[in-house]
């Protein structure tokens, strides 16, 4: 059995994002890491129509370059501050990168799935198809795929001191995608499938992302250099999917980590 | 997409051929799994050699050569310019797993250049930049030497793997904590059956950090004595460190290369408790869900395992939940039999699942399992009874479950079935 994989709804969390008041009180200990991956997941869900899905349905799948990266260091400030076996609980069980994709379950009640992917390639691409797959073979009918990054203060100074320059070419966002059955939802582009292959590459290429590229139809655009790039610029091609023509449905990124193909449709 | 198959079902049989393993408790496969038939447990302080500590809390550590004979041999073959100080404790970790797991499987070096592999292992520690005197030092305001960021972006294992190996295909680290290395093995199984790669690298490596260790001290999951899963007094986890890897090829007619399967991977399920940050669902809700997905992948829901490799870390909280969801799932029933390993590993948190796999797996070929070492006094309360230290069981079966749980609520599953 193969269900066809549709892209039910789209979100790219704004610069000036606000806790939702409805999850602001579970929220409140949380990171910003976890606050952006659930308040995007909760706001991409909230766009979707159709019936609703039972818990054990979904599925919430979050990809990563670099997770909760200023959490791990306030741990370890915590264990240098505070001595030993006093590190602080909250922060240690939040610096644990599958910490967001339990809030998100928790918070949106989703029993199904639930992983972390952390990769400096196309973290986002390999949860996505971990998600398609699911709903694909029918083990879930939703699978809520979450792009997050918040980076940290010593990844931005080391960042400027490595490359001679005096800001970084990141902020930090989220991005979050919800992959339903076809006929569950109105409207909506296929996603046909996504192959990944990455190769071994230079340590400053990966935080520079120097050259990444996205190409369809013979068309190339270079992308902006962080993690989330392109994330944003698929999130675009999909919203547009319907108002270019022909439709752009075969996607390729390149860089000197490797070669990623993703195909769209109807 | 060349090369892809368009096909998303689970009816490729993905064996597995090559196990390896490197932990406190063993350096190797079968010296883990002698370890565990002969009770050789290596609970000891924390060694100078990892790091220091005032702590009294034992760990499970692996040797100070982490970096093995064998993985040494395949290293100089694969990436002759390869140092070992380039890569982290948790990479080599890894990579001598792996190297014991091409070794039994007879992947011959040159031939992973030729086909598409995919690299899936879980971590923790692994991802995470821990370097102190770095983070110290700038936290004062100075510009610290950039190694330890180079290192730290050199530090993904998957990616580490690929680039000792020289292998090129899809590539992930599974980050979802305790059950890491479970879905990783789960991650790699779906890219075989839907044609993303021809050979598959996947489990799970960790090594033992000071962060870590001082975070489940001060949560209060740790215990200061050798640990006791599912034992009336247990008190807690103890760490350790290791690596468990399998190399898992899709089983068809037209495989590339001669195969011995050394066993299956029959099912996999994972799916959250949606409950608490750290504290599993009491009645082990999130489990439950992840043992029926692999038991339906299995095509038999009325399936009874002959074993179960359990979590079993000698939490409170874990082992309730743990023994409630196998009395639900497996009611009234002598099997499956239980067993926890993790009184001869520790708990490797990444490294779990992918160890847990391996041992599972030996104990079903080998068709009997030890008893779980540190239960000498099974906790009455537990719904469902492990098979203490003092007692061995043949098992009656060929099929069996390697599971985990997770912070964050995450659960998996994974049904193996060994061959005969």
């Amino acid at each position: 059995m193969t269900i066809p994989v549709t892209i039910a709804a789209i979100e790219q969390l704004p610069r000036d994002w606000p806790v939702p008041e409805e999850l602001a009180r579970d929220l409140r200990r949380a990171d910003v890491f976890i606050q952006m991956a659930v308040t995007c997941a909760h706001l991409a869900v909230a766009r979707v129509s159709g019936d609703k899905i039972l818990p054990e349905e979904v599925g919430v799948f979050i990809g990563t370059a670099f997770g909760p990266l200023e959490t791990n260091f306030e741990s370890l400030g915590s264990l240098i501050d505070d001595g030993e076996g006093q590190i602080s609980p909250t922060l240690f069980s939040h610096s644990v990168y599958n910490a967001a994709a339990g809030y998100v379950a928790r918070l949106l009640d989703i029993r199904g799935p639930a992983m972390t992917i952390t990769n400096y390639g196309w973290p986002f691409l390999v949860a996505l198809e971990e998600a398609r797959l699911a709903v694909a073979a029918g083990r879930i009918t939703r699978g809520v795929v979450i792009g997050v990054e918040t980076y940290s203060a010593l990844l931005a100074d080391a960042y400027c001191r490595f490359f001679n320059v005096a800001t970084v070419p990141w902020e930090r966002s989220a991005v979050a995608w919800v992959l339903q059955p076809e006929g569950t939802t109105r409207g909506g582009c296929r996603v046909h499938g996504i192959n990944i292959v990455e190769k071994a590459a230079e340590a400053a290429d990966l935080l520079t992302r120097n050259g990444e590229t996205l190409s369809c139809g013979g068309k190339e655009m270079e992308l902006p250099r962080h993690p989330l790039a392109y994330v944003n610029a698929l999130s675009e091609a999909v919203l547009a999917f319907d108002r270019v023509s022909p439709r752009p449905e075969r996607w390729s990124l390149r860089a000197s980590f490797g070669l990623a193909e993703l195909t769209l449709g109807r | 997409m060349a090369g892809r198959i368009d096909n998303t079902t689970l009816s490729i049989p993905v064996a597995v051929t090559g196990m390896g393993c490197m932990a406190g408790g063993g350096t190797d496969v079968n010296n883990l799994w002698n370890n565990l038939v002969g009770t050789l447990v290596n609970c000891q302080p924390v060694p100078d050699y990892l790091f220091k500590t005032i702590l009294d809390y034992p760990v499970f550590a692996g040797p100070a050569e982490c970096f093995s004979d064998r993985a040494k041999s395949l290293a100089a073959e694969t990436a002759p310019g390869f140092t070992r100080e380039s890569v982290s404790r948790t990479v080599l970790l890894a990579f001598s797993a792996a190297a014991e797991a091409l070794d039994q499987a007879a992947v011959p070096p040159q031939y992973l250049r030729t086909v598409r592999v995919g690299i899936a292992l879980g971590t923790t520690v692994g991802c995470t930049f821990h370097n102190e005197e770095y983070y110290s030092a700038w936290r004062n305001g100075l510009e610290p030497d950039l190694d330890p960021v180079k290192f730290y972006l050199a530090g993904n294992v998957a990616s580490a793997l690929h680039r000792i190996l020289g292998t090129t295909g899809p590539s992930a680290v599974i980050t979802n904590a305790c059950a890491s290395g479970t879905d990783a093995i789960g991650v790699a199984r779906n890219w075989l059956t839907t044609g993303q790669c021809d050979l598959a690298i996947a489990g799970g490596a960790d090594e033992l950090s000071r962060v870590a260790y001082n975070g489940f001290v001060s949560l209060m999951l740790a215990d200061n004595e050798p640990c006791r899963p599912f034992d009336r007094k247990r008190r807690g986890l103890n760490l350790g460190e290791g690596a468990g890897v399998v190399v898992l090829e899709r089983q068809t007619g037209s495989a590339t290369r001669p195969q011995q399967p050394l066993g299956w991977i029959r099912g996999y399920g994972c799916a959250a408790d949606a409950w608490h940050p750290t504290a599993p669902h009491p009645e082990g809700r999130g489990l439950k869900a992840a043992l029926r997905q692999a038991l339906r992948e299995s095509g038999d829901m009325q399936l009874v395992p002959a074993l179960i490799n359990a979590h079993g870390t000698g939490t409170k909280a874990n082992d309730l939940a743990e023994t409630s969801a196998l009395a639900e799932i497996f009611p009234g029933k002598k099997e499956p039999v239980m067993v926890s390993t993790k009184g001869l590993t520790g708990h490797t948190l990444g490294a779990a699942g992918g160890i847990e796999a391996v041992l599972t797996l030996m104990a079903l070929r080998a068709g009997y399992t030890p008893g779980t070492v540190g239960c000498l006094d099974p906790d009455p309360e537990l719904a469902f009874s492990p098979l203490p230290q003092a007692e061995n069981r043949q098992l009656s079966g060929r099929l069996g479950i390697s599971q985990s749980l997770a912070f964050g609520g995450s659960n998996s599953a994974l049904l193996l079935e060994a061959a005969s």
